[in-house]
């Protein structure tokens, strides 16, 4: 126990581990504030769903289309008595906004653009039987193979890979999972603002500090020179094991407290009440003609949840695949430049591999790539995204590196160290 | 002099120099090799790049209204020719595309009809159609180049307009490909080198103080000059592998065959972009390279005493992320890329270089300075 603290203690003593922390926080914070301004609009989804429900059925359509009425006549019964004019629809009246500016003030302003955001919703949900039975996942099959340029078995697997996906869109569609209410994703791109955005660049900043912090302690004897005396003692060569450990504890820490922070202030600006329990497939959700199908049934919450355990799960193995280069090489900074230059050739290989070739796919299974799209994780896109990819990422990797950090022991142990 | 070479020596170690040929490598893979192979970049853009050649081959660098007319009437000689390559093929005829006018106009979203079309313009990729595009495109340019007035979001002064009522006058001909694709290379050679020079210089004083060295260095006979001498290594290291960088993009740049636009001027109506000054794009070329080569410089010298303040690895590689993540978003767009443009004042390069010369010999003789009196036992 005591061995792991003195070992964590070296992790934190750097003071550029918590100057990079700060700064890392502050483009966090930077990246919501500046996206903080759509804010005010989105709580019109949390009093929708408050109102009538997140579930789209026939009686739920018929309550919005009352309120959406009601609403329209209250800003006609506000634009008449102020421009002696009424609208049909309250989108109509944005068009000629700019010129009426000064005339409204603050809150008569938001009663228009209440009615048009709820006028959106309304407008929405008579599409969405329609926008679903016009997808055509074998047309989208020939698109990829067209984009890619895939033949023979290539080609095959992608047809193969959209029949799967139709499977679940129409087990989607039976199931109505994707009549909810979300935020409108064409609009507000919240989904790609929070799993893209947010939460790429902090995997990235949590693997750089993961990396610097296990490079840092693992050869911290040697560069130290203190390896002589420490290796020599009772605790011997399973000082590396601590070591292990106290890295993963280190990375731990360090998600956390990335992740903890970051998402506070998230869930601060923005408000999700309501909207937990919604599934990530919803229709609303989307933000591309194509929509997002997640391979089950996933509530915003519960999509949450399994993105920040592939997160850490990741960034656990970041630890591991710096701390067995450590082991070999012995000099941080040479570490370093090992760890970029692994991710540099994982992210090179699947790009220059024959596009006949099944290769690939599978040499896309690695946690360097997988990290590139965290808004796609648990979510059929194109065929690059199968059913199994998160979970056979993990379960091959965890295999690999327990294999590796084997044969890194076993080095260890036998090694002339000085 | 001696010392000079052995220091030499020491930062271009094997081991260094076979990663920095791999990171190269991998680099060039990732993210430069992609504006050779696909230069230039599909269709329309390789007609635009051709027709801008053919531009520059008949009329000269320059375009007036006669040459325009003349340019617009070879469009109209090749429309008769689409139309009758249209009008040769009955399937098209019967559906009532006989001529390109209505070819161009047609709805594609009919079934049929947009079969037709993707036939042509996507399956036999006829070159005539293609062209014809480029043309409009081109025509449309000139057409409409009072809208360069609006290139800047903020309210033109009285020099940039100026500048761009130049512009207009002028007629350039250069391509917005070629351009195009040159800015999005040097951007990532830029990044390149400064990764480099990173990697290559970060040890050069901290390997020597975590090995002890550096107390021997200090008691001989050259004593602390030797910090002199070893900022003066890193600056003939980074100089050297800035031109080697260079020399080799250079070196495969010449495959994109741009030779013909290096004369052209870039302040152009086709390019879509203004400059305050009259450059050539050779000229744009070598103002990139100077402006490399005094931000190299000037990150040598600051990652030399980061390298000589910095306790162990950790600190000196944990301290240059914010720097690289200032570099590579805000730094390169304003000193690299698309330099002297209009959007900011005219004296922002002089007075960046200006800028980035002082910050250097500050850092240097500051650090020089205080490295005679430092206490090295603490």
């Amino acid at each position: 126990m005591n061995v792991w603290r003195f070992e964590l203690k070296k992790a934190f003593q750097s003071p550029v581990v918590s100057i990079l922390i700060m700064l890392f926080l502050f483009f966090n914070f930077w990246l919501i504030y500046n996206h903080a301004g759509i804010r005010e609009e989105l709580k019109v989804t949390n009093q929708l769903v408050e109102r009538f429900g997140y579930k789209i059925d026939a009686e739920m359509s018929a309550k919005l289309q009352a309120y959406y009425q009601s609403k329209l006549q209250k800003m006609n019964e506000l634009t008449r008595k102020k421009f002696g004019k009424t609208y049909e629809r309250a989108g109509d009246f944005f068009s000629e906004y700019e010129y009426r500016s000064e005339v409204l003030s603050e809150e008569e302003l938001h009663v228009i653009t209440e009615t048009a955001i709820v006028e959106g919703y309304y407008e929405l949900i008579q599409e969405v039987d329609q926008k679903y039975s016009h997808l055509d996942l074998s047309k989208k099959a020939k698109a990829d193979i067209n984009k890619y340029g895939l033949s023979g078995k290539t080609a095959e697997v992608t047809r193969e890979y959209y029949k799967k996906l139709n499977n679940r869109l129409d087990e989607l569609i039976e199931a109505g999972e994707h009549k909810n209410l979300f935020f409108i994703g064409y609009v507000y791109r919240m989904h790609s603002f929070l799993f893209k955005d947010l939460m790429r660049q902090m995997i990235f900043e949590v693997m750089i500090l993961v990396v610097l912090i296990t490079g840092h302690v693992t050869t911290y004897e040697f560069q130290n020179q203190t390896h002589l005396t420490s290796y020599a003692s009772k605790r011997g060569r399973k000082l590396m094991l601590d070591k292990l450990v106290a890295n993963l504890l280190a990375t731990l820490c360090i998600s956390s407290v990335i992740l903890g922070a970051t998402l506070l202030v998230y869930f601060l600006v923005f408000d999700y009440s309501g909207l937990w329990g919604i599934p990530i497939s919803s229709f609303f959700n989307n933000e591309f003609p194509f929509p997002y199908i997640s391979w089950w049934k996933l509530p915003f919450g519960i999509y949450l949840s399994c993105v920040l355990v592939v997160f850490i799960i990741c960034q656990l193995f970041f630890t591991v695949i710096t701390y067995s280069i450590a082991v070999w090489i012995k000099n941080n900074y040479l570490v370093y430049a090992a760890f970029a230059l692994l991710f540099g050739l994982c992210l090179l290989v699947p790009g220059i591999v024959p596009n006949t070739s099944s290769a690939i796919f599978w040499t896309r299974y690695t946690p360097f790539e997988l990290i590139l799209n965290p808004h796609l994780w648990f979510i059929g896109w194109n065929v690059f995204f199968p059913k199994n990819y998160i979970w056979m990422t993990s379960v091959i990797w965890t295999c690999l590196l327990a294999i590796v950090t084997v044969v890194t022991f076993l080095k260890f142990n036998k090694e002339q160290i000085d | 002099m001696r010392i000079i070479l052995y220091e030499l020596k020491k930062i271009f170690q094997l081991k260094m120099v076979c990663l920095l040929f791999i990171i190269s490598f991998i680099f060039y893979q990732l993210f430069i090799n992609f504006y050779f192979e696909h230069f230039p970049n599909g269709r329309p853009a390789l007609d635009l790049y051709r027709i801008s050649m053919e531009m520059i081959e008949q009329y000269g660098y320059q375009m007036n209204q006669e040459e325009f007319e003349h340019f617009k009437k070879v469009y109209e000689k090749e429309k008769a020719a689409a139309d009758a390559y249209l009008q040769a093929r009955q399937e098209y005829v019967e559906a009532g595309l006989d001529t390109y006018e209505k070819f161009r106009t047609a709805d594609t979203e009919k079934q049929e009809i947009g079969e037709l079309v993707d036939q042509i313009i996507f399956v036999d990729q006829v070159d005539l159609f293609w062209e014809l595009q480029a043309r409009e495109t081109l025509i449309e340019y000139y057409e409409n180049r009072d809208s360069l007035f609006s290139i800047v979001d903020h309210p033109l002064t009285a020099e940039q307009k100026e500048r761009i009522k130049d512009t207009i006058a002028s007629g350039n001909i250069m391509s917005a490909e070629v351009f195009e694709n040159y800015n999005n290379l040097i951007r990532y050679v830029a990044i390149l080198i400064i990764i480099s020079i990173m990697f290559m210089i970060s040890p050069i004083f901290l390997q020597d103080r975590r090995n002890h060295v550096v107390f021997l260095q200090y008691s001989n006979k050259t004593g602390r000059k030797i910090f002199n001498l070893k900022l003066q290594t890193a600056f003939i290291a980074a100089g050297f592998i800035t031109t080697m960088q260079l020399g080799l993009f250079f070196l495969l740049y010449r495959g994109n065959k741009v030779g013909m636009f290096l004369d052209s001027n870039i302040n152009s109506v086709f390019t879509h972009e203004v400059f305050w000054f009259e450059l050539t794009f050779f000229q744009y070329i070598l103002l990139t390279i100077v402006s490399i080569y005094l931000l190299t410089f000037t990150l040598t010298i600051i990652v030399a005493v980061l390298s000589n303040r910095a306790p162990n690895y950790i600190s000196i590689v944990g301290f240059q992320v914010p720097l690289a993540i200032l570099l590579f978003a805000v730094v390169i767009d304003y000193l690299v890329v698309r330099i002297t443009k209009i959007g900011l004042p005219i004296y922002f390069l002089p007075s960046a270089y200006v800028l980035l010369i002082l910050i250097g010999s500050f850092v240097y003789f500051w650090s020089v300075k205080k490295e005679k009196k430092v206490d090295l036992l603490h």
